[in-house]
């Protein structure tokens, strides 16, 4: 999972998560394949940033490996259940 | 009890040493404790402070109230928040007047708390929102009492959760054998808060195990892994706690929904003027990091 800014997003990416409007209104639901359409509609909805399935995007190496080892710090006394591992993921996803 | 406890609840609570609460916001206390307290009356004791009237705007003006323009009426945030809530405030604010540098990052884990409770839930679906985000906002105050009333123990429950990598209850329960839940809850019987609220605090940790309230207790106990996973953390207690399935189960949340669920509370604590410090735009390098 990662998080882009609009500027940044091509088709054949697929959204993980559902995006709304400012109104809270669905925009474009979670799975969706996205094309150059999609994109130009979510610019004219005004949407500027989307989560999308993999990390399509490369970051800057070092940063990115210290954000993903402090968010795994935090979680290290949490145990492995499933959700803590889905919440762990998620913020991971969200920070790189 | 056994008279180790009963020794160390002598201590934490010893009237003399416990935090003052002033005159006016006794008043407020006071008249909040009537159901049909008067808006009027209750605003304008808030007005003539001015501590209480910027947290109480602060609190209503959070992008988790969702209004769509900025509340600047103390009255209009009185409505909004509900006595229990002012209630929270206060008594939070007292007992952080004179610790919060000792603590920090504590009254923005337990701000932040509140908010993600009360977010979560209304998503839940669950009844008396504003008495769990304020359960949620007062969970941690057995730290405070403890760090206030018993110091000496406190350094030592600090070094044992920093160098064992450990949760700071394992620290308390192994240097104090005492833990911070059963402390909160002392305080919150003392203060005579609402049931609700005194469970929320006793059970934050273990949800499973409160008989009336298990599904605000599993608010408030999910809330504290996701803020301590975000890092809005108190910084001598920086780990997420483990998960209480019992607790986890009641709220019935489809699995699938814990990525939107997750996304949504980072996109709010992003638009908080008090808590997007703790992100970044998403971006290495630049700002401080999530």
């Amino acid at each position: 999972m990662q998080r882009l800014d609009i500027d940044e997003a091509i088709p054949s990416l697929v959204l993980a998560v559902t995006i709304k409007d400012k109104n809270g209104d669905i925009v474009l639901m979670k799975g969706v394949e996205l094309t150059e359409k999609h994109i130009a509609v979510l610019r004219n909805r005004d949407v500027k940033r989307l989560i999308v399935e993999g990390a399509p995007l490369k970051r800057e190496k070092g940063a990115e490996e210290a954000v993903l080892q402090e968010v795994d710090k935090r979680f290290s006394a949490a145990g492995a259940h499933p959700v803590i591992a889905k919440i762990k993921d998620t913020i991971k996803g969200l920070a790189v | 009890m056994n008279p180790t406890d009963a020794h160390i609840k002598d201590r934490l609570l010893n009237i003399k040493d416990l935090p003052t609460i002033p005159a006016v916001h006794g008043r407020i206390l006071k008249l909040i404790e009537d159901v049909n307290y008067s808006i009027e009356e209750v605003s304008r004791l808030i007005e003539r402070d001015q501590v209480l009237s910027t947290k109480v705007l602060k609190l209503v003006n959070s992008p988790f109230y969702g209004l769509h323009s900025e509340v600047a009426a103390v009255r209009r945030a009185v409505v909004l928040l509900g006595g229990n809530l002012i209630r929270g405030v206060i008594l939070s604010t007292a007992l952080f007047g004179g610790m919060g540098e000792k603590l920090p990052g504590l009254w923005d884990h337990s701000y932040c708390c509140s908010m993600v409770a009360g977010f979560l839930a209304r998503r839940f679906g669950l009844a008396s929102v504003e008495e769990i985000m304020t359960g949620a906002l007062l969970h941690d105050i057995g730290k405070i009492l403890i760090k206030q009333q018993l110091k000496e123990a406190a350094v030592e429950i600090e070094n044992v959760a920093r160098s064992g990598g450990v949760l700071m209850i394992e620290a308390e329960r192994q240097v104090i054998h005492i833990t911070h839940d059963k402390v909160g809850l002392w305080l919150a019987e003392k203060w005579n808060l609402p049931d609700i609220i005194k469970n929320i605090i006793a059970y934050h940790h273990t949800p499973g195990r409160c008989g009336t309230h298990l599904k605000a207790a599993a608010t408030v106990h999910f809330s504290d892994i996701i803020a301590k996973g975000i890092g809005v953390s108190y910084s001598d207690d920086p780990l997420a706690p483990a998960l209480d399935e019992k607790g986890w189960a009641s709220l019935g949340v489809d699995e699938g929904d814990i990525v939107d669920i997750v996304v949504e509370i980072v996109d709010l604590i992003q638009t908080d003027k008090m808590l997007s410090k703790y992100l970044s735009g998403g971006r290495g390098g630049e700002q401080k990091s999530i």
